[in-house]
Protein backbone atom coordinates (compact mmCIF):
# COMPACT_ATOMS: atom_id res chain seq x y z
CA UNK A 1 0.00 0.00 0.00
CA UNK A 2 1.55 3.27 -1.12
CA UNK A 3 0.44 5.29 1.82
CA UNK A 4 3.05 8.07 1.62
CA UNK A 5 2.46 8.83 -2.03
CA UNK A 6 -1.26 9.18 -1.47
CA UNK A 7 -0.60 11.61 1.32
CA UNK A 8 1.79 13.83 -0.59
CA UNK A 9 -0.04 14.07 -3.93
CA UNK A 10 -3.60 14.41 -2.69
CA UNK A 11 -4.63 18.03 -2.12
CA UNK A 12 -5.19 18.66 1.54
CA UNK A 13 -8.91 19.08 2.19
CA UNK A 14 -9.51 22.10 4.39
CA UNK A 15 -9.96 20.95 7.98
CA UNK A 16 -11.07 17.41 7.12
CA UNK A 17 -13.95 16.47 9.34
CA UNK A 18 -13.86 12.88 10.58
CA UNK A 19 -16.93 10.96 11.52
CA UNK A 20 -16.91 9.20 14.89
CA UNK A 21 -19.46 7.08 16.65
CA UNK A 22 -20.50 8.04 20.14
CA UNK A 23 -19.89 5.27 22.67
CA UNK A 24 -22.94 6.27 24.66
CA UNK A 25 -25.75 6.97 22.20
CA UNK A 26 -24.26 5.57 18.98
CA UNK A 27 -24.95 8.66 16.91
CA UNK A 28 -22.47 9.78 14.26
CA UNK A 29 -20.51 12.94 14.99
CA UNK A 30 -18.40 14.99 12.64
CA UNK A 31 -15.44 16.33 14.56
CA UNK A 32 -12.85 18.65 13.02
CA UNK A 33 -9.27 18.98 14.25
CA UNK A 34 -8.92 20.93 17.52
CA UNK A 35 -12.63 20.69 18.16
CA UNK A 36 -13.58 19.31 21.57
CA UNK A 37 -14.28 15.60 21.56
CA UNK A 38 -17.85 15.64 22.65
CA UNK A 39 -21.02 14.10 21.32
CA UNK A 40 -23.45 16.67 19.94
CA UNK A 41 -26.41 14.53 20.93
CA UNK A 42 -25.63 13.52 24.47
CA UNK A 43 -22.43 15.21 25.52
CA UNK A 44 -20.55 11.98 26.05
CA UNK A 45 -16.79 12.23 25.62
CA UNK A 46 -15.83 8.74 24.41
CA UNK A 47 -15.88 8.25 20.64
CA UNK A 48 -15.21 5.25 18.45
CA UNK A 49 -13.37 5.59 15.19
CA UNK A 50 -15.12 4.10 12.16
CA UNK A 51 -13.67 1.11 10.43
CA UNK A 52 -11.49 1.77 7.38
CA UNK A 53 -13.24 1.68 4.01
CA UNK A 54 -10.14 0.14 2.47
CA UNK A 55 -10.09 -3.54 1.58
CA UNK A 56 -7.98 -5.61 3.96
CA UNK A 57 -6.42 -8.89 2.85
CA UNK A 58 -5.96 -11.88 5.14
CA UNK A 59 -4.55 -15.34 4.72
CA UNK A 60 -7.15 -17.83 5.87
CA UNK A 61 -4.82 -19.72 8.26
CA UNK B 1 -16.07 -17.83 21.84
CA UNK B 2 -18.04 -19.04 18.84
CA UNK B 3 -18.28 -22.76 18.09
CA UNK B 4 -15.10 -23.76 16.19
CA UNK B 5 -15.59 -24.82 12.58
CA UNK B 6 -13.63 -28.05 13.00
CA UNK B 7 -12.50 -30.40 15.74
CA UNK B 8 -9.03 -29.30 16.87
CA UNK B 9 -7.67 -32.85 16.90
CA UNK B 10 -9.16 -34.71 13.97
CA UNK B 11 -10.60 -32.01 11.71
CA UNK B 12 -14.20 -33.19 11.62
CA UNK B 13 -16.64 -30.37 10.87
CA UNK B 14 -18.51 -29.46 14.05
CA UNK B 15 -19.38 -25.83 13.23
CA UNK B 16 -22.87 -26.87 12.12
CA UNK B 17 -23.65 -28.96 15.20
CA UNK B 18 -23.94 -26.47 18.06
CA UNK B 19 -27.49 -25.34 17.29
CA UNK B 20 -28.61 -28.95 16.89
CA UNK B 21 -26.92 -29.82 20.17
CA UNK B 22 -28.78 -27.06 22.01
CA UNK B 23 -32.05 -28.15 20.40
CA UNK B 24 -31.45 -31.75 21.50
CA UNK B 25 -30.68 -30.66 25.06
CA UNK B 26 -33.90 -28.61 25.03
CA UNK B 27 -35.83 -31.71 24.04
CA UNK B 28 -34.53 -33.47 27.16
CA UNK B 29 -31.73 -35.51 25.65
CA UNK B 30 -28.84 -36.20 28.00
CA UNK B 31 -25.50 -34.71 26.88
CA UNK B 32 -24.15 -38.12 25.92
CA UNK B 33 -27.22 -39.09 23.91
CA UNK B 34 -27.22 -35.73 22.16
CA UNK B 35 -23.59 -36.14 21.12
CA UNK B 36 -24.36 -39.65 19.85
CA UNK B 37 -27.33 -38.30 17.89
CA UNK B 38 -25.06 -35.69 16.28
CA UNK B 39 -22.74 -38.48 15.09
CA UNK B 40 -19.80 -37.44 17.24
CA UNK B 41 -18.18 -40.76 18.11
CA UNK B 42 -14.58 -39.84 18.91
CA UNK B 43 -13.88 -38.20 22.24
CA UNK B 44 -11.94 -35.39 20.57
CA UNK B 45 -15.02 -34.20 18.66
CA UNK B 46 -17.31 -34.85 21.62
CA UNK B 47 -15.30 -32.61 23.91
CA UNK B 48 -15.42 -29.82 21.32
CA UNK B 49 -19.19 -29.58 21.62
CA UNK B 50 -19.61 -30.79 25.21
CA UNK B 51 -17.20 -28.26 26.73
CA UNK B 52 -17.94 -25.33 24.46
CA UNK B 53 -19.07 -22.07 26.10
CA UNK B 54 -20.85 -19.85 23.59
CA UNK B 55 -19.43 -16.53 24.84
CA UNK B 56 -20.25 -14.71 21.60
CA UNK B 57 -23.85 -14.42 22.80
CA UNK B 58 -22.59 -12.21 25.65
CA UNK B 59 -20.41 -10.08 23.36
CA UNK B 60 -23.29 -9.52 20.95
CA UNK B 61 -24.98 -7.41 23.62
CA UNK B 62 -22.27 -4.79 23.20
CA UNK B 63 -23.35 -3.23 19.91
CA UNK B 64 -22.68 0.52 19.57
CA UNK B 65 -24.49 0.58 16.24
CA UNK B 66 -27.73 -0.69 17.68
CA UNK B 67 -28.04 2.18 20.13
CA UNK B 68 -28.48 4.73 17.36
CA UNK B 69 -31.09 2.52 15.75
CA UNK B 70 -32.91 2.35 19.08
CA UNK B 71 -32.87 6.11 19.26
CA UNK B 72 -34.25 6.54 15.77
CA UNK B 73 -37.16 4.24 16.56
CA UNK C 1 -1.74 -82.00 31.11
CA UNK C 2 1.38 -80.17 32.22
CA UNK C 3 3.01 -80.73 28.87
CA UNK C 4 -0.08 -79.47 27.09
CA UNK C 5 -0.07 -76.29 29.10
CA UNK C 6 3.58 -75.69 28.38
CA UNK C 7 2.84 -76.16 24.71
CA UNK C 8 0.15 -73.56 24.86
CA UNK C 9 2.51 -71.11 26.45
CA UNK C 10 5.08 -71.62 23.79
CA UNK C 11 4.68 -69.60 20.59
CA UNK C 12 5.97 -71.38 17.51
CA UNK C 13 7.96 -69.55 14.90
CA UNK C 14 5.02 -69.21 12.50
CA UNK C 15 3.01 -67.42 15.20
CA UNK C 16 5.89 -65.08 15.93
CA UNK C 17 6.22 -64.34 12.21
CA UNK C 18 2.57 -63.58 11.54
CA UNK C 19 1.20 -62.30 14.85
CA UNK C 20 1.80 -59.49 17.29
CA UNK C 21 1.72 -60.93 20.80
CA UNK C 22 -0.21 -58.88 23.34
CA UNK C 23 0.96 -59.67 26.87
CA UNK C 24 -0.37 -58.54 30.22
CA UNK C 25 2.16 -55.76 30.55
CA UNK C 26 3.91 -55.70 27.19
CA UNK C 27 3.48 -56.15 23.49
CA UNK C 28 6.06 -58.36 21.82
CA UNK C 29 6.88 -59.58 18.35
CA UNK C 30 5.87 -56.23 16.95
CA UNK C 31 8.32 -55.92 14.06
CA UNK C 32 7.69 -57.70 10.79
CA UNK C 33 10.33 -60.27 9.88
CA UNK C 34 9.19 -61.07 6.36
CA UNK C 35 12.39 -60.34 4.52
CA UNK C 36 15.04 -62.49 2.90
CA UNK C 37 17.59 -64.48 4.92
CA UNK C 38 15.48 -64.38 8.04
CA UNK C 39 14.10 -67.91 8.05
CA UNK C 40 16.32 -70.77 6.88
CA UNK C 41 15.10 -72.18 3.59
CA UNK C 42 12.33 -69.62 3.12
CA UNK C 43 12.77 -67.04 0.39
CA UNK C 44 10.80 -63.99 1.45
CA UNK C 45 11.98 -61.68 -1.31
CA UNK C 46 9.17 -59.56 -2.72
CA UNK C 47 7.44 -61.31 -5.53
CA UNK C 48 4.59 -59.79 -7.49
CA UNK C 49 2.79 -63.09 -8.05
CA UNK C 50 2.74 -64.15 -4.42
CA UNK C 51 1.72 -60.63 -3.45
CA UNK C 52 -1.18 -60.72 -5.89
CA UNK C 53 -2.21 -64.09 -4.52
CA UNK C 54 -2.14 -63.01 -0.89
CA UNK C 55 -3.34 -59.42 -1.15
CA UNK C 56 -7.01 -58.79 -0.46
CA UNK C 57 -9.27 -55.83 0.09
CA UNK C 58 -12.66 -56.45 1.66
CA UNK C 59 -15.02 -53.52 1.96
CA UNK C 60 -17.14 -53.74 5.10
CA UNK C 61 -19.04 -50.49 5.04
CA UNK C 62 -19.37 -47.44 2.79
CA UNK C 63 -21.49 -44.40 3.49
CA UNK C 64 -21.28 -40.94 1.92
CA UNK C 65 -18.44 -39.90 4.22
CA UNK C 66 -17.29 -43.05 6.03
CA UNK C 67 -15.71 -46.24 4.88
CA UNK C 68 -14.22 -49.30 6.56
CA UNK C 69 -12.33 -51.98 4.73
CA UNK C 70 -9.89 -54.78 5.46
CA UNK C 71 -6.53 -54.66 3.76
CA UNK C 72 -4.89 -58.07 4.05
CA UNK C 73 -1.42 -59.12 3.01
CA UNK C 74 0.59 -55.90 3.13
CA UNK C 75 3.37 -54.68 5.37
CA UNK C 76 2.71 -52.01 7.98
CA UNK C 77 5.03 -49.68 6.07
CA UNK C 78 2.72 -49.69 3.06
CA UNK C 79 -0.50 -49.45 5.07
CA UNK C 80 0.99 -46.54 7.00
CA UNK C 81 2.09 -44.85 3.78
CA UNK C 82 -1.52 -44.89 2.59
CA UNK C 83 -2.73 -43.52 5.90
CA UNK C 84 -0.23 -40.68 5.84
CA UNK C 85 -0.90 -39.85 2.20
CA UNK C 86 -4.63 -39.71 2.90
CA UNK C 87 -4.09 -37.22 5.69
CA UNK C 88 -1.41 -35.02 4.16
CA UNK C 89 -0.94 -35.51 0.44
CA UNK C 90 -4.26 -35.86 -1.34
CA UNK C 91 -5.11 -32.41 -2.74
CA UNK C 92 -8.37 -30.57 -2.06
CA UNK C 93 -9.67 -27.03 -2.54
CA UNK C 94 -9.87 -24.64 0.42
CA UNK C 95 -10.19 -20.92 1.01
CA UNK C 96 -6.71 -19.43 1.22
CA UNK C 97 -7.20 -15.67 0.87
CA UNK C 98 -9.87 -13.44 2.32
CA UNK C 99 -10.43 -9.86 1.16
CA UNK C 100 -12.42 -7.99 3.77
CA UNK C 101 -14.31 -4.97 2.49
CA UNK C 102 -16.27 -4.51 5.70
CA UNK C 103 -16.72 -6.43 8.92
CA UNK C 104 -18.33 -4.64 11.82
CA UNK C 105 -19.31 -7.77 13.72
CA UNK C 106 -17.76 -8.90 16.99
CA UNK C 107 -15.71 -11.66 15.29
CA UNK C 108 -12.53 -9.92 14.21
CA UNK C 109 -11.21 -10.12 10.65
CA UNK C 110 -8.38 -12.60 11.19
CA UNK C 111 -10.54 -14.97 13.23
CA UNK C 112 -13.25 -14.80 10.58
CA UNK C 113 -10.66 -15.42 7.86
CA UNK C 114 -9.36 -18.44 9.76
CA UNK C 115 -12.88 -19.82 10.18
CA UNK C 116 -13.59 -19.35 6.48
CA UNK C 117 -10.41 -21.26 5.65
CA UNK C 118 -11.65 -24.32 7.52
CA UNK C 119 -14.94 -24.55 5.58
CA UNK C 120 -14.70 -27.57 3.26
CA UNK C 121 -15.41 -26.70 -0.38
CA UNK C 122 -17.26 -29.09 -2.69
CA UNK C 123 -15.15 -28.85 -5.83
CA UNK C 124 -13.25 -31.46 -7.77
CA UNK C 125 -9.56 -30.64 -7.15
CA UNK C 126 -8.50 -32.60 -10.24
CA UNK C 127 -10.13 -29.86 -12.33
CA UNK C 128 -7.74 -27.24 -10.94
CA UNK C 129 -4.02 -26.46 -11.00
CA UNK C 130 -1.83 -25.70 -8.01
CA UNK C 131 -1.24 -21.98 -7.64
CA UNK C 132 2.25 -20.89 -6.63
CA UNK C 133 3.05 -17.59 -4.95
CA UNK C 134 4.13 -16.07 -8.28
CA UNK C 135 1.08 -17.24 -10.24
CA UNK C 136 -1.70 -14.79 -10.86
CA UNK C 137 -5.18 -16.04 -10.04
CA UNK C 138 -6.94 -17.52 -13.08
CA UNK C 139 -10.09 -19.57 -13.57
CA UNK C 140 -7.86 -22.67 -13.61
CA UNK C 141 -6.38 -22.22 -10.13
CA UNK C 142 -8.79 -20.08 -8.12
CA UNK C 143 -12.42 -20.24 -7.05
CA UNK C 144 -14.06 -16.99 -5.93
CA UNK C 145 -16.86 -16.71 -3.41
CA UNK C 146 -18.57 -13.56 -2.22
CA UNK C 147 -20.13 -13.11 1.17
CA UNK C 148 -22.38 -10.23 2.07
CA UNK C 149 -24.67 -10.13 5.06
CA UNK C 150 -26.18 -7.23 6.94
CA UNK C 151 -28.14 -7.74 10.11
CA UNK C 152 -31.41 -5.84 10.49
CA UNK C 153 -34.40 -5.86 12.80
CA UNK C 154 -37.16 -8.17 11.69
CA UNK C 155 -40.29 -5.97 11.43
CA UNK C 156 -42.51 -9.06 11.56
CA UNK C 157 -41.13 -10.30 14.88
CA UNK C 158 -43.69 -10.76 17.62
CA UNK C 159 -43.55 -8.40 20.56
CA UNK C 160 -41.47 -9.84 23.39
CA UNK C 161 -39.66 -12.30 21.11
CA UNK C 162 -36.27 -13.31 22.54
CA UNK C 163 -34.91 -15.69 19.90
CA UNK C 164 -32.32 -13.69 17.89
CA UNK C 165 -33.04 -15.79 14.79
CA UNK C 166 -36.62 -14.51 14.74
CA UNK C 167 -35.98 -11.06 16.19
CA UNK C 168 -33.40 -10.12 13.54
CA UNK C 169 -32.64 -10.89 9.91
CA UNK C 170 -29.18 -12.39 9.29
CA UNK C 171 -28.41 -12.80 13.00
CA UNK C 172 -26.13 -15.71 12.04
CA UNK C 173 -24.02 -15.89 8.91
CA UNK C 174 -23.75 -19.44 7.56
CA UNK C 175 -21.38 -21.08 5.10
CA UNK C 176 -24.41 -21.38 2.80
CA UNK C 177 -24.37 -17.58 2.44
CA UNK C 178 -21.13 -17.83 0.46
CA UNK C 179 -22.07 -17.13 -3.15
CA UNK C 180 -19.93 -18.69 -5.83
CA UNK C 181 -18.77 -16.16 -8.40
CA UNK C 182 -17.83 -18.18 -11.52
CA UNK C 183 -14.86 -16.74 -13.40
CA UNK C 184 -13.89 -17.35 -17.01
CA UNK C 185 -15.07 -20.74 -18.18
CA UNK C 186 -15.91 -22.01 -14.70
CA UNK C 187 -19.67 -21.60 -15.12
CA UNK C 188 -19.48 -23.79 -18.22
CA UNK C 189 -17.05 -26.35 -16.75
CA UNK C 190 -18.95 -26.86 -13.52
CA UNK C 191 -22.52 -26.52 -14.75
CA UNK C 192 -23.28 -30.11 -13.67
CA UNK C 193 -21.82 -29.74 -10.19
CA UNK C 194 -21.89 -26.11 -9.07
CA UNK C 195 -19.16 -25.26 -6.59
CA UNK C 196 -20.35 -24.67 -3.03
CA UNK C 197 -19.37 -25.37 0.56
CA UNK C 198 -19.91 -29.02 1.55
CA UNK C 199 -22.13 -27.96 4.45
CA UNK C 200 -24.51 -25.02 4.20
CA UNK C 201 -25.11 -24.65 7.93
CA UNK C 202 -21.68 -23.94 9.44
CA UNK C 203 -21.89 -20.80 11.58
CA UNK C 204 -19.25 -18.35 10.35
CA UNK C 205 -20.09 -15.33 12.48
CA UNK C 206 -23.00 -13.81 14.35
CA UNK C 207 -24.29 -10.26 13.84
CA UNK C 208 -26.59 -7.79 15.52
CA UNK C 209 -28.63 -5.01 13.86
CA UNK C 210 -26.44 -2.51 12.03
CA UNK C 211 -23.46 -4.86 11.76
CA UNK C 212 -22.42 -6.27 8.43
CA UNK C 213 -19.82 -8.41 6.72
CA UNK C 214 -18.83 -7.89 3.13
CA UNK C 215 -15.96 -9.94 1.80
CA UNK C 216 -14.56 -11.92 -1.07
CA UNK C 217 -12.63 -15.18 -0.69
CA UNK C 218 -10.28 -17.01 -3.01
CA UNK C 219 -9.98 -20.82 -2.85
CA UNK C 220 -6.83 -22.58 -3.95
CA UNK C 221 -5.71 -26.16 -4.37
CA UNK C 222 -3.44 -27.40 -1.61
CA UNK C 223 -2.16 -30.34 0.44
CA UNK C 224 -2.82 -31.30 4.04
CA UNK C 225 0.90 -31.15 4.77
CA UNK C 226 0.73 -27.38 4.18
CA UNK C 227 -2.31 -26.75 6.37
CA UNK C 228 -4.92 -29.06 7.90
CA UNK C 229 -7.72 -27.23 6.06
CA UNK C 230 -6.56 -28.97 2.86
CA UNK C 231 -6.70 -32.42 4.45
CA UNK C 232 -9.49 -34.39 2.75
CA UNK C 233 -10.08 -36.65 5.76
CA UNK C 234 -11.24 -36.11 9.30
CA UNK C 235 -9.46 -39.34 10.23
CA UNK C 236 -7.76 -42.07 8.32
CA UNK C 237 -6.63 -44.87 10.62
CA UNK C 238 -6.10 -48.58 10.85
CA UNK C 239 -5.88 -51.24 13.51
CA UNK C 240 -4.70 -54.82 13.33
CA UNK C 241 -7.26 -57.62 13.47
CA UNK C 242 -7.38 -58.96 17.05
CA UNK C 243 -7.18 -62.67 17.70
CA UNK C 244 -8.22 -64.47 20.89
CA UNK C 245 -6.92 -67.99 21.46
CA UNK C 246 -8.26 -70.03 24.38
CA UNK C 247 -6.61 -73.15 25.77
CA UNK C 248 -9.27 -75.81 26.30
CA UNK C 249 -12.72 -74.70 27.44
CA UNK C 250 -13.89 -72.08 29.86
CA UNK C 251 -17.06 -73.29 31.56
CA UNK C 252 -19.46 -72.52 34.38
CA UNK C 253 -19.42 -69.15 36.13
CA UNK C 254 -15.95 -68.52 34.70
CA UNK C 255 -17.53 -68.38 31.25
CA UNK C 256 -19.75 -65.47 32.26
CA UNK C 257 -16.81 -63.70 33.86
CA UNK C 258 -14.77 -64.36 30.74
CA UNK C 259 -17.48 -62.84 28.59
CA UNK C 260 -17.50 -59.79 30.83
CA UNK C 261 -13.82 -59.19 30.13
CA UNK C 262 -14.55 -58.29 26.49
CA UNK C 263 -16.75 -55.73 24.75
CA UNK C 264 -20.24 -56.86 23.82
CA UNK C 265 -20.43 -59.36 20.99
CA UNK C 266 -16.89 -60.69 21.24
CA UNK C 267 -17.64 -63.71 23.41
CA UNK C 268 -20.89 -65.68 23.59
CA UNK C 269 -21.92 -67.92 26.47
CA UNK C 270 -23.68 -71.04 25.19
CA UNK C 271 -25.22 -73.81 27.27
CA UNK C 272 -24.28 -77.36 26.40
CA UNK C 273 -25.95 -80.15 28.44
CA UNK C 274 -26.68 -77.65 31.18
CA UNK C 275 -23.08 -76.39 31.33
CA UNK C 276 -22.24 -72.83 30.40
CA UNK C 277 -19.39 -72.49 27.94
CA UNK C 278 -17.61 -69.44 26.58
CA UNK C 279 -17.15 -69.23 22.81
CA UNK C 280 -15.17 -66.51 21.05
CA UNK C 281 -17.47 -65.43 18.21
CA UNK C 282 -16.19 -62.10 16.94
CA UNK C 283 -12.66 -61.10 17.97
CA UNK C 284 -12.83 -58.20 15.46
CA UNK C 285 -14.99 -56.28 17.92
CA UNK C 286 -12.40 -56.59 20.68
CA UNK C 287 -10.63 -53.42 21.73
CA UNK C 288 -7.72 -55.50 23.11
CA UNK C 289 -8.10 -53.89 26.50
CA UNK C 290 -6.29 -56.92 28.04
CA UNK C 291 -8.82 -57.05 30.86
CA UNK C 292 -8.79 -60.90 30.73
CA UNK C 293 -5.10 -61.00 31.47
CA UNK C 294 -5.65 -59.25 34.80
CA UNK C 295 -7.49 -62.29 36.15
CA UNK C 296 -5.19 -65.10 37.36
CA UNK C 297 -7.69 -67.82 36.40
CA UNK C 298 -7.53 -66.69 32.75
CA UNK C 299 -4.01 -65.35 32.48
CA UNK C 300 -2.40 -68.63 31.43
CA UNK C 301 -5.35 -69.92 29.44
CA UNK C 302 -5.90 -67.06 27.02
CA UNK C 303 -3.69 -65.51 24.39
CA UNK C 304 -4.34 -62.15 22.85
CA UNK C 305 -2.74 -61.55 19.49
CA UNK C 306 -3.10 -59.36 16.47
CA UNK C 307 -2.70 -60.46 12.87
CA UNK C 308 0.28 -58.51 11.63
CA UNK C 309 -0.75 -58.15 8.00
CA UNK C 310 -4.50 -57.69 8.45
CA UNK C 311 -5.34 -53.99 8.61
CA UNK C 312 -8.83 -52.78 9.45
CA UNK C 313 -8.73 -49.44 7.69
CA UNK C 314 -11.19 -46.63 8.41
CA UNK C 315 -11.48 -43.48 6.31
CA UNK C 316 -13.72 -40.63 7.34
CA UNK C 317 -13.91 -38.01 4.60
CA UNK C 318 -14.56 -34.37 5.38
CA UNK C 319 -17.13 -34.50 2.59
CA UNK C 320 -15.55 -33.01 -0.52
CA UNK C 321 -14.34 -36.34 -1.93
CA UNK C 322 -16.05 -39.71 -1.42
CA UNK C 323 -13.96 -42.04 0.80
CA UNK C 324 -13.61 -44.78 -1.85
CA UNK C 325 -12.25 -42.20 -4.32
CA UNK C 326 -9.90 -40.86 -1.66
CA UNK C 327 -8.21 -44.22 -1.28
CA UNK C 328 -7.78 -44.58 -5.03
CA UNK C 329 -6.25 -41.10 -5.17
CA UNK C 330 -3.92 -41.97 -2.29
CA UNK C 331 -2.72 -45.05 -4.17
CA UNK C 332 -2.14 -42.87 -7.24
CA UNK C 333 -0.06 -40.43 -5.20
CA UNK C 334 2.16 -43.24 -3.95
CA UNK C 335 2.37 -44.65 -7.46
CA UNK C 336 3.50 -41.27 -8.84
CA UNK C 337 6.13 -40.97 -6.12
CA UNK C 338 7.52 -44.42 -6.96
CA UNK C 339 7.54 -43.53 -10.64
CA UNK C 340 9.51 -40.39 -9.89
CA UNK C 341 12.14 -42.24 -7.87
CA UNK C 342 12.37 -44.84 -10.60
CA UNK C 343 12.88 -42.24 -13.32
CA UNK C 344 15.63 -40.55 -11.35
CA UNK C 345 17.35 -43.85 -10.61
CA UNK C 346 17.21 -44.86 -14.24
CA UNK C 347 18.62 -41.52 -15.31
CA UNK C 348 21.54 -41.75 -12.89
CA UNK C 349 22.25 -45.39 -13.72
CA UNK C 350 22.20 -44.93 -17.48
CA UNK C 351 25.81 -43.76 -18.02
CA UNK C 352 27.06 -46.90 -16.27
CA UNK C 353 24.75 -49.25 -18.11
CA UNK C 354 24.96 -51.89 -15.42
CA UNK C 355 21.62 -51.49 -13.68
CA UNK C 356 18.64 -53.43 -14.93
CA UNK C 357 15.20 -52.42 -13.80
CA UNK C 358 12.29 -54.43 -15.01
Amino acid sequence: MNYNAAQSTAPKPPAAAMTYICAECGSENEIKPKEPIRCKECGYRIMYKKRTKRMVQFEAR
Amino acid sequence: MIIPVRCFSCGKVIGNKWDHYLALLQSEYSEGDALDALGLKRYCCRRMVLTHVDLIEKLLHYNPLERSLDQKR
Amino acid sequence: MVAEKKNFKHDDIETLRSRVIVGRDRVTSTAGTDYPHNYPGVDLAFDMDTFKEKFQIKINRITKTDMEFDMIGVDAALANAFRRILIAEVPTMAISNVFVMNNTGVVVDEVLAHRLGLVPILADPTMFDFKTKEDTPTDLNTIVFKLFAKCTHNPNAKHGETDPAKLYNNSSVYSGDLVWDPKGEQAERFKDCPIKPVYDDIVLTKLRPGQEVDLEVHCEKGLGQDHAKWSPVATASYRLLPEIVVDGEITGEDAVKFQGCFPEGVVDVVEENGVKKAVVVNPRKDTVSREVLRHPEFEDRVKLRRVRDHFIFTIESVGSIAPQDLFVQAVQVLFDKCQQVRDVLEATAEPYGDVQMS
